[in-house]
């Protein structure tokens, strides 16, 4: 062939090169530009709004940047080759692999206050405030996040607790349950070096409360069935039976005869896939997919949630939202408070301070008390001590898993809601089941009740 | 902007070659080029922009007033002058942070360093300039007339990061640059050869340099450190690499044919050979520029004279590449090598097998490295210390092989990707008549390199949009 065969050839690759860009380029302004990611868990980029000061600061240009990449072509498409590209880099392991997790695991900034009530008794030095830990390992179907608890994490945890204790002294029993993760249970022995044993770590938050606050031992309740589906394999939560053994230890505890599994009604949930795919997309958790269980207590109840915590605008909702996704089941995700009216007469009311942890376990408190309150610390923006005092509450259980037991963030957040805190309404954000939209949550909860 | 974003890949580029490509008249050319460069420069620093069109300003006039004065004592004056604008410029915006933190720590003063951002490609047009009011005192170039055309050579987006292209090396392009389509085919070519250097090797290797080198020191060991600073040895050669690749992709794209900036730099068996490969017009301009002058400056000395203008270029070299103590003995370091090989090195490893002397300059490469991603040296010191087994971290972690398995295949590609195999490949396909199909002319050919060039552009697309993913644990609506 000769010279012009040669341009003509080349001419060919210039005009197709040039076309896939300014193709993806139009496609890019004619495709319409979703608003949310629900993969991710949060909202897109938006068309930033032009103003000369953030020009000249080079926001706007910034913006511009994270609106085109987060609304590109095909982008769902583009992120799943992606995946799949990281998978092609190497011989994935059959049995197992391991991912450090992006930063973003970290909990959100919604806790800062005005007031931080976290003294220096309980404050924790700089530089062990993080989650140490940032690793998910992927072994035999099942996500595990390496443990990174320290000592001084443990020790700024009881601290707290026993703040409340000295608080209310002898106005209520405090209860503190500090629960393993699956890690503890099912790390093979070889990579136990890789993480920090939470045995210790509990057994130090419980030595070191207060005479006045009981330690519930969750641990052994939970390690004599580790052989039981007591954690999701595909999510950082645990299963309902898991929190039932909870509630078994806690029973032990406080004299109460616990619910038998027998007794109560199991509904399942099948082909749930947790948060721990979100963060890896590994192919192992997506083939080995959770069920959530669930056990429907028996009696009747009035659940009401409560988005400000001020007990005025409540909206009537249920112990168990059946139509919830997955693990929002249990209690249709996470709200400031949640108060349970039940058919228990006893006259004695138990609040329950939890993060999403909770959210199983919560259900069966409804067998034995009157009142049930659930407060959820990282949106509950009254004064605890107050609302315990003018509620009479007689029962107060701290639940917690050890992770977030040695997170900085969450006991500031424990900390933080003794007292009351003027800041503006929250809005649930870690609801799993539930849509975004404060609107569409209470629609949805009375829809359901019609 | 960055060559390796979404926003220029698939609206400034495209966008950029259509208005180019709409016009035959040169001018016109210009004027988009220079538009586009303009935007490009202001996209994420509009403000800067008025500092590169005044050095232009300046510049223009002062190589027009050097040529008029040339041979005279006024025509060095002004040279001097000219050369001291643009040099102090760069060392006021680039450097005045770290003289404060000096004079902060040597007289116990607690002056507040100016907070200003240091203005994109600065270090690379500055010299740009330099060269070229030099070159016109040496009477090796005419200054430029046209006061477009010096601009458009001054704020060429393509040389943003270098190479440091000389107004000599390109004047005719400038003045008249006819349509070459096997220029373009070429350039896109690579460009995206570029592009994927950037984004599927450097960029991995540099996630796992975040990892070892910038994570928690607490979590590191021994094999991991040494991990860690191989991938920075990898990131650096294949992110400075690949962006020289898309500058000379983007040039041949415009009609500008660019020297090349590397050549296999981890291949070499000596740091002299090593610079002579690694960023080759910054090694090229500060032997023309410094190292010449000063060893003519110090020729009385003998062989002193090489070694002393060698650590001289060498602790600037450092310099220019960053305000931190760390770079100027990262430039020191090669210098001292450099001195050590012409001294007696040099001979030694000529005796030995070859081997050796790679494992020398791979080595001294590698702990080059180090000095270089610290700016913190007291980091750098803990850092050695996990490396070399002084710390109490642990020598092993399974994550390692763990690390190692799963990203076997792109090691491998980066590690063969150092080493001068494409080249060969290419010159073994067109050289055998059994590949006579592979032929420029044939168009399975064609079609192979417009796969190729697809599929390297998607790659990268893919994992660049891949990045955007950013998944909460927690909802953040």
């Amino acid at each position: 062939m000769n010279r012009t065969g040669t341009n003509k050839n080349e001419f060919i690759q210039v005009v197709v090169f040039t076309v896939v860009l300014v193709v993806f380029g139009i496609f890019f302004f004619a495709m319409p530009h979703k608003a949310i990611s629900f993969i991710e868990k949060r909202k897109l980029s938006v068309m930033p709004v032009f103003s000369w000061d953030n020009l000249s600061k080079g926001k706007y240009t910034d913006s511009l940047d994270l609106f085109f990449a987060d609304n590109f072509p095909f982008r769902e498409n583009f992120v799943e080759f992606a995946f799949q590209l990281k998978e092609a880099r190497g011989l994935g392991a059959e049995d197992f692999a391991f991912y450090r997790t992006p930063t973003s695991i970290k909990p959100p900034k919604c806790g800062k206050t005005k007031r931080d009530t976290l003294d220096d008794s309980s404050r924790v030095k700089d530089g062990e405030g993080d989650i140490v830990n940032n690793w998910i390992f992927i072994c035999q179907g099942r996500a595990l996040q390496m443990f990174g608890g320290t000592n001084g994490m443990a020790l700024a945890y009881a601290a707290t607790i026993n703040k409340y204790q000295a608080l209310l002294k002898d106005k209520v029993t405090i209860y503190n349950i500090v629960v393993p993760t699956a890690t503890e249970f099912y790390l093979p022995k070889e990579y136990l070096r890789s993480t920090v044993q939470e045995k210790p770590n509990i057994d130090l938050i419980n030595n070191n409360l207060s005479s006045g606050v009981r330690a519930v031992d969750a641990y052994s309740e939970l390690l004599a069935h580790k052989n039981e589906y007591l954690y999701l394999k595909t999510d950082h939560h645990w299963t309902v039976l898991g929190a039932y053994y909870a509630y078994k230890a806690f029973c032990r505890s406080a004299g109460f005869t616990p619910l038998a599994l027998n007794s109560m009604v199991k509904k399942s949930k099948p082909n749930y896939i947790g948060s721990m795919y979100d963060f890896t997309h590994d192919k192992r958790l997506l083939d080995s997919p959770d069920t959530v269980d669930y056990y429907i207590i028996p009696g009747n109840y009035k659940t009401f949630d409560y988005y400000t915590a001020n007990q005025k605008l409540a909206v009537r909702s249920q112990l168990l939202v059946e139509y919830g996704w997955g693990y929002g089941v249990f209690l249709g995700g996470d709200f400031p408070l949640i108060k349970v009216e039940t058919g228990v007469k006893n006259g004695k009311s138990v609040l329950l301070v939890k993060n999403s942890y909770g959210n199983p376990f919560a259900p069966f408190l409804a067998a034995h008390y009157e009142n049930v309150y659930i407060v959820d610390y990282r949106y509950f923006n009254l004064g605890l001590i107050n609302f315990i005092i003018d509620n009479n509450v007689n029962d107060l259980i701290f639940l917690n898993c050890s992770m977030l037991a040695n997170a900085d963030w969450h006991i500031r957040c424990i900390n933080n809601i003794m007292y009351y805190r003027n800041v503006p309404i929250h809005v649930p954000k870690d609801s799993l089941k539930l849509k975004h939209d404060k609107d569409s949550i209470i629609t949805k909860h009375v829809d359901s009740l019609k | 902007m960055l060559f390796s974003s979404l926003a220029f890949l698939y609206l400034f580029l495209p966008l950029n070659i259509v208005l180019y490509y709409l016009f035959k008249n040169k001018v016109y050319r210009n004027i988009v080029l220079v538009l586009f460069s303009f935007i490009f420069y202001a996209w994420g620093q509009p403000l800067w922009v008025t500092l590169l069109l005044m050095t232009a300003v300046a510049d223009y006039f002062l190589g027009r007033l050097i040529e008029k004065h040339s041979g005279t004592s006024s025509g060095k004056a002004i040279l001097f002058l000219s050369v001291a604008f643009n040099i102090g410029l760069l060392v006021f915006l680039k450097y005045s942070g770290f003289l404060y933190e000096n004079i902060n720590a040597l007289f116990s003063v607690s002056l507040e360093p100016p907070s200003y951002g240091l203005p994109l490609g600065i270090s690379f047009y500055t010299f740009r300039s330099v060269s070229y009011l030099v070159d016109v005192h040496r009477k090796d170039i005419k200054a430029e007339t046209s006061f477009l055309d010096f601009l458009m050579f001054l704020s060429l987006y393509h040389l943003v990061a270098g190479p440091i292209v000389r107004y000599s090396e390109i004047p005719d392009q400038i003045k008249q640059r006819s349509f070459n389509i096997h220029h373009i085919s070429s350039g896109i070519n690579r460009f995206c050869i570029g592009l994927f250097k950037k984004v599927c090797i450097a960029n991995i290797a540099g996630d796992f340099v975040a990892q070892y080198m910038g994570g928690d020191p607490r979590l590191l060991t021994t094999e991991l450190s040494w991990f860690g600073l191989i991938m920075f040895t990898i990131q650096i050669y294949f992110d400075f690499s690949g962006y020289s690749d898309m500058a000379i992709g983007l040039g041949r794209i415009f009609g500008f044919n660019y020297a090349e900036n590397f050549n296999y730099p981890y291949i070499s068996r000596s740091a002299t050979e090593f610079w002579r490969r690694w960023h080759i017009s910054l090694s090229s301009f500060l032997r023309d520029y410094l190292f010449t002058p000063l060893v003519l400056k110090f020729r009385n000395w003998g062989k002193s004279s090489a070694i002393i203008a060698t650590l001289i270029t060498f602790t600037i070299c450092g310099l220019w590449h960053g305000p931190s103590w760390n770079y100027i003995l990262w430039g020191f370091y090669f210098g001292a090598l450099i001195s050590l090989e012409l001294l007696f090195l040099k001979k030694f490893f000529a005796r030995i097998p070859r081997v050796f002397s790679h494992v020398y300059l791979l080595f001294s490469a590698i702990m080059g490295w180090s000095l270089f991603y610290f700016t913190d040296l007291s980091h750098l010191w803990n850092y050695l210390g996990v490396m070399f087994g002084n710390s109490e971290n642990a020598a092993f972690h399974f994550e390692f092989f763990t690390v190692l398995k799963a990203n076997i295949f792109w090691l491998i590609i980066a590690i063969v990707f150092c080493m001068p195999v494409y080249p060969f490949v290419e010159k073994y396909l067109m050289t055998h008549s059994k590949f006579a199909f592979l032929q420029p002319s044939s168009l399975f050919k064609t079609v192979v390199v417009i796969g190729f060039n697809i599929c390297l552009l998607l790659l990268a697309t893919s994992m660049l949009v891949g990045k955007s993913y950013n998944a909460f644990l927690y909802m953040k609506f």
